[in-house]
């Protein structure tokens, strides 16, 4: 595959010693795409180059989602001044591995890109009440040991099930390890009724760590303003269904639902806060 | 300008809107464009050509001699207004690598980018795309448009229209959907070139979408949407006439029907949230009436 033929660039970034974050378009709660967006926004970042969609996206048509179309978009953005370069992008459908490589060349080669971060939401079974846990996964132990100081959950062991994929997240991560450049997953819990909807809370914990492990100097105070707003409409939402009160409180103790009960509160959710 | 591209003439146009479509199920779309077409007598400036993207649709032998071999068209018009001019697109095709009648694949990818490199050539800032929104209606009722934008900054137009709803106003549906095919290929192309597109669509009714006939009807309703958007000013006395002979024809074979079936498709009059039975039947009718019908069809493709 010719590079020529597989991005467009604008415009040539003076960028040197720089770190990459990755976010995706279909995620849980729209974390990825809601973090990059945010620091896309806080740090006046401009796009400099997307990859052509169609060797990695079936040109079916568009799907639809909040009544919009959308399209596969691969687009990086960089903030020269703060040394960081954003990738905002679907998940590709097909042709991972060329993809995957033709965003690390572009990283290298026009970048010179040193970190590779992901960012992403990871559903939980926990309330909105509680603080979202961020875990990480990381390519080499000192990168590990630099990050565990910001407050992260613990380390587990984990092999994706027979049947489930590894994330593109992983793809990512582990394609920059074979380059050897050091790079994490970061994963922001979202509780599971608020998987379609926006978490502002676990695109809170994910941008705090990454503004104070690269000197970013973000403002989160709109991002603050906002979570107080979706926190008063969830107080709003729970007295008019007293019922979910319960339901709430034993996610809180870690106790599981029913299949009914999850049901009704992710209907209840999604019915008020789309409107 | 890409190869495949011919342009007889470029017109001088101003602030141009582009108004494409291709085939689909009732072809609503098409008509609708070329109801423009031939209500505003657009001229013909351009194609593209159709060697690298189509087979051959008809060969003509005279006397045992090939006289002819014709190949689906991709013609553009235009038309210079005192309001915005427009760019009309029409496929007589969809290109497609696979073996569907909807686009995909690279060939369908190329189309799209060589329509809207002629259009941002012309100066084209907005597109609108045209299609059918299979959904749970009578042929008796008046079909709705739905549109889908692709940008938040589209729905105040949508919002101003009447007889016009969003995705999410359609119920179970939670504003998701998919739209096939170049009509939304386009949509999604434009995006990607920051340029502002709405695809309409027309309800057809579910039991009418395997049927290889036209539904006017829904054009007209698109129709309406496009000329009060854009204050096209013409007489859609004609459409009108038209779809008005088609709902005759498709009272003539529903009326053929047998009388189980029937009954099944007049439910779909109950379940409308426009019909004043609307309220009459509860949601676990209203589903299975639906399911019933879903049943009818797979009891019709299993036997087919």
């Amino acid at each position: 595959m010719s590079g020529k033929e597989s991005y467009t660039l604008f415009g040539k970034p003076d960028l040197h010693d720089t770190s990459l974050i990755a976010g995706w378009q279909e995620d849980a709660s729209h974390v990825g795409s809601q973090v990059i967006d945010y620091l896309i926004q806080q740090l006046s970042a401009r796009d400099f180059c997307t990859i052509e969609p169609e060797q990695f996206f079936t040109m079916e048509g568009v799907t639809v989602e909040d009544d919009m179309a959308l399209f596969p978009d691969s687009r990086f953005y960089c903030s020269p001044e703060k040394n960081l370069v954003l990738l905002l992008s679907a998940v590709p459908a097909t042709n991972w591995h060329s993809f995957l490589n033709l965003v690390m060349d572009i990283a290298v080669n026009h970048c010179d890109v040193r970190n590779i971060y992901t960012v992403g939401g990871m559903v939980g079974n926990i309330a909105h009440t509680v603080p979202r846990s961020l875990y990480s996964v990381f390519t080499d132990s000192e990168i590990k040991e630099d990050i565990m100081g910001y407050r992260l959950s613990e380390t587990t062991d984990y092999e994706s099930p027979p049947g489930q994929r590894p994330t593109i997240s992983s793809y990512l991560l582990w394609m920059a390890q074979q380059r050897n450049i050091s790079g994490a997953n970061f994963w922001a819990s979202v509780p599971f009724y608020l998987v379609e909807d926006r978490d502002m809370q676990a695109y809170r914990r994910i941008l705090e760590l990454l503004d104070r492990k690269l000197a970013l100097g973000l403002d989160l105070s709109p991002l603050d303003e906002e979570i107080g707003r979706q926190k008063e409409k969830f107080s709003r939402i729970l007295n008019m269904h007293p019922e979910l009160g319960g339901y709430i409180q034993k996610l809180e103790s870690h106790l599981s639902l029913t299949e009914e009960e999850s049901e009704h509160l992710e209907d209840v959710m999604i019915k008020y806060l789309r409107h | 300008m890409a190869m495949g591209i011919k342009l007889h003439t470029k017109p001088d146009l101003r602030n141009p809107v582009l108004i494409a479509s291709w085939p689909g199920i009732g072809n609503i779309g098409l008509i609708v464009v070329d109801t423009l077409r031939e209500s505003l007598q657009a001229e013909q400036f351009g194609y593209i050509e159709p060697w690298d993207l189509f087979y051959p649709r008809k060969v003509t032998i005279r006397a045992g001699e090939l006289k002819n071999l014709e190949f689906p068209g991709s013609v553009f018009y235009y038309k210079k207004r005192a309001q915005r001019d427009l760019i009309l697109f029409i496929g007589d095709e969809q290109p497609s690598s696979g073996e569907g009648a909807y686009a995909q694949g690279k060939q369908a990818w190329h189309m799209a980018n060589m329509v809207l490199d002629v259009a941002q050539d012309l100066g084209c800032r907005k597109i609108y795309t045209s299609g059918a929104a299979v959904s749970a209606i009578h042929h008796s009722m008046r079909p709705r448009v739905w549109a889908v934008p692709n940008g938040k900054e589209l729905f105040p137009e949508i919002e101003s229209q009447s007889n016009t709803v969003l995705m999410s106003d359609i119920e179970g549906r939670r504003g998701s959907g998919t739209i096939s095919g170049l009509n939304g290929l386009l949509l999604g192309v434009a995006k990607q070139r920051k340029i502002p597109g709405i695809c309409v669509m027309g309800e057809i009714p579910i039991y009418l979408q395997g049927f290889p006939l036209l539904y006017p009807k829904a054009s007209k309703s698109v129709l309406e949407f496009l000329c009060s958007s854009l204050e096209i000013g013409i007489d859609l006395a004609n459409i009108g006439h038209f779809a008005d002979r088609i709902e005759k024809e498709i009272d003539s074979l529903y009326e053929k029907l047998p009388s189980d079936i029937k009954a099944q498709f007049d439910k779909l009059k109950q379940i409308s949230p426009r019909t004043e039975y609307a309220g009459a039947i509860t949601d676990e009718d209203k589903q299975k009436i639906l399911d019933d019908i879903d049943k009818f069809f797979k009891r019709g493709s299993d036997g087919g």
